[in-house]
């Protein structure tokens, strides 16, 4: 039971490194910021608490979300290079984000609405989509069709883009969809944060289960589970999450396919833990990006970039490891 | 008394060529009920029927006096467990897997108790699978993935175990620890149903024989009536004779 012994501790570790971060995140700015709460005042206070704070609860909560989505769907599509991304749900929320920019202006309220729901739209097309596919399984008919409404989506951002005027929109979308936490504020963590919190619970409680999905649907069906109508709650969630992230956020990559492994690294494969765990993980790198992307040179860096360059060679050396247990 | 009753079950997975037509059965508890017939003749498909994946056309099936659609998923797996012919190709450790049986005792939201583990760690112990319980179940040879299926069947408590060609894989020292396990369940009070396309296996343990051709039951009753060389050398279309050895018979090839 090597893991088993294990777990505790490392979740311990992994909860003092989000407390950590928070505060680091807090403390770092291009604003000098003393170490105790009890000097930020006068235009300091607000720094901290209405520009870094919401920034950093919306970093948490979406990286968090996106990693936790990464790991229930790489095994439920029994496939370890699974990520949000697959059902198309991303690039359809980037949709809505480029149309509202282009057609709506510069309401955000009005600009994440539309991304959240264009990118439910497109997941519902996938589901949708896949019923209609008369090649392969049921999952890899999910995975299909996603690569459809992914291209169709892709097809139709290149489009707006091509209809934007390129000095004012057309820079205004590509850095929305960059990826970016700039300017966010509690109002829009009071708009996105209830409904990735809503997705991040059901997962946790749902966990376990997830472990059983990973199995033929036969087995599932075995064991009382009813696999269609749990992949249909899990993605239906998993949707929500990758929705709202995206509208408020844009394109962030690689945090909901790289964070699941690190977990496995640490925990094993069992979702039980590897589920929290990644949503931890994933929380902390985020957090972490995004405090870097605002603090490290006099201009914001996109998030998105900060992920990636982090997260590429993280990738390459996991996949060297030899430990890596998923042989498909 | 009657665990399961299949009343002329008729089914297909393409509309209007049938895989079973007018299948009737009926199997008592505490028996061993083994399915033979060819590659193809639909015994898969009968056993996923019996599992409820897939619905009949027509015909019934009864699950302890009681309508089989009438079950819910949970309380059918709490009757009937199932033991896939492929392993699972998951990184789950032993433990982690057999675990999973535990699923239709415990809540929608739930996760295992101390007592579902204590379950399955003393199981692991009995069936001398504790010395590999922490390694990932796909790095397993095919013997010891199938006794962790049968272990996740045991850990899920049911009274019908269904086994999907539980030996079709495995070497002829692995295929007889599993047959004792299968002799020694039914001893427990479990009811046993599973395929084979070997006839040999059916006359060592089952004690009743359904033989399978071409979606129909050619025959059915106890094993050492249906299961003979003329019988089987009909559907095989090759020649077979008897042997009898120590009170048991065989079935052999012959060339």
């Amino acid at each position: 039971m090597k893991h088993h012994e294990n777990t505790a501790k490392w979740f311990f570790l992994l909860f003092l490194l989000l407390l950590g971060s928070f505060y680091l995140s807090l403390i770092t700015g291009r604003l000098p910021t003393p170490l105790l709460p009890s000097m930020w005042t006068g235009t300091l206070r607000g720094v901290v608490y209405d520009l870094r704070l919401p920034r950093i609860i919306l970093g948490i909560l979406i990286g968090t979300g996106l990693a936790m989505t990464g790991a229930v769907y790489q095994s439920i599509f029994k496939n370890p290079l699974a990520s949000p991304k697959i059902l198309g749900t991303t690039d359809g929320a980037a949709v809505g984000v480029a149309a509202a920019i282009l057609w709506i202006g510069t309401n955000r309220v009005l600009i994440e609405l539309s991304g959240f729901i264009t990118g439910l739209i497109a997941t519902l097309m996938v589901l949708w989509l896949s019923r209609a596919i008369k090649y392969g399984g049921s999952v890899l008919r999910l995975i299909l069709a996603g690569m459809a409404v992914s291209a169709f989506s892709s097809a139709l951002i290149g489009l707006l883009k091509f209809l934007a005027d390129p000095y004012q929109v057309l820079p205004t979308i590509t850095f929305w969809l960059l990826g970016s936490l700039n300017g966010r504020g509690w109002r829009d963590v009071l708009y996105a944060g209830p409904v990735i919190l809503a997705g991040i619970i059901a997962f946790h409680l749902l966990r376990w289960r997830v472990n059983i999905l990973g199995l033929s649907d036969e087995e599932a069906h075995s064991l009382g589970v009813n696999p269609r109508l749990y992949r249909g709650l899990l993605i239906g969630f998993g949707s929500l999450i990758v929705s709202a992230s995206t509208s408020v956020a844009g394109s962030i990559a690689w945090i909901g396919l790289l964070m699941p492994h690190l977990a496995r690294a640490l925990f094993g494969a069992d979702n039980r833990y590897v589920i929290p765990g990644s949503g931890l993980i994933g929380g902390i790198i985020l957090l972490l990006c995004d405090t870097y992307a605002r603090s490290a040179t006099s201009y914001e860096i996109p998030l998105g970039i900060v992920v990636s360059v982090v997260s590429a060679p993280v990738f390459v050396l996991i996949l060297s490891r030899r430990s890596l247990k998923w042989r498909r | 008394m009657e665990a399961l009753k299949l009343e002329r079950i008729e089914f297909g997975y393409e509309p209007g060529s049938p895989v079973l037509s007018n299948v009737s059965l009926t199997v008592k508890e505490s028996t061993i009920m083994a399915i033979l017939g060819p590659n193809g003749a639909g015994k898969s498909t009968l056993l996923k029927l019996i599992l409820g994946v897939e619905k009949p056309w027509k015909g019934g099936i009864i699950l302890y006096g009681k309508p089989l659609k009438e079950y819910s998923p949970r309380d059918k797996a709490r009757l009937i467990s199932w033991v896939p012919q492929d392993p699972p190709n998951i990184p789950l450790s032993v433990y982690e897997y057999v675990l999973l049986g535990r699923a239709p005792h415990l809540g929608f939201l739930s996760t295992p108790t101390p007592r579902d583990e204590t379950i399955v760690l003393t199981l692991l112990e009995e069936m001398d699978l504790w010395r590999f319980h922490d390694r990932p179940v796909n790095s397993l040879s095919g013997g010891e993935r199938q006794l962790v299926m049968i272990a996740k069947a045991i850990a899920q408590e049911s009274k019908i175990i269904l086994m999907d060609e539980p030996t079709s894989h495995l070497d002829i020292g692995n295929k007889i620890r599993v047959l004792r396990i299968v002799k020694q369940l039914v001893n427990q009070g479990k009811t046993i149903i599973y395929t084979t396309h070997d006839p040999n296996e059916a006359l060592l343990t089952a004690d009743n024989t359904v033989i399978i051709h071409n979606g129909r039951i050619l025959e059915q009753g106890e094993t050492n009536r249906v299961v003979r060389a003329g019988n089987l050398s009909k559907i095989y279309g090759v020649k077979l004779r008897e042997v009898e050895l120590d009170s048991y018979r065989y079935v052999l090839p012959q060339l």
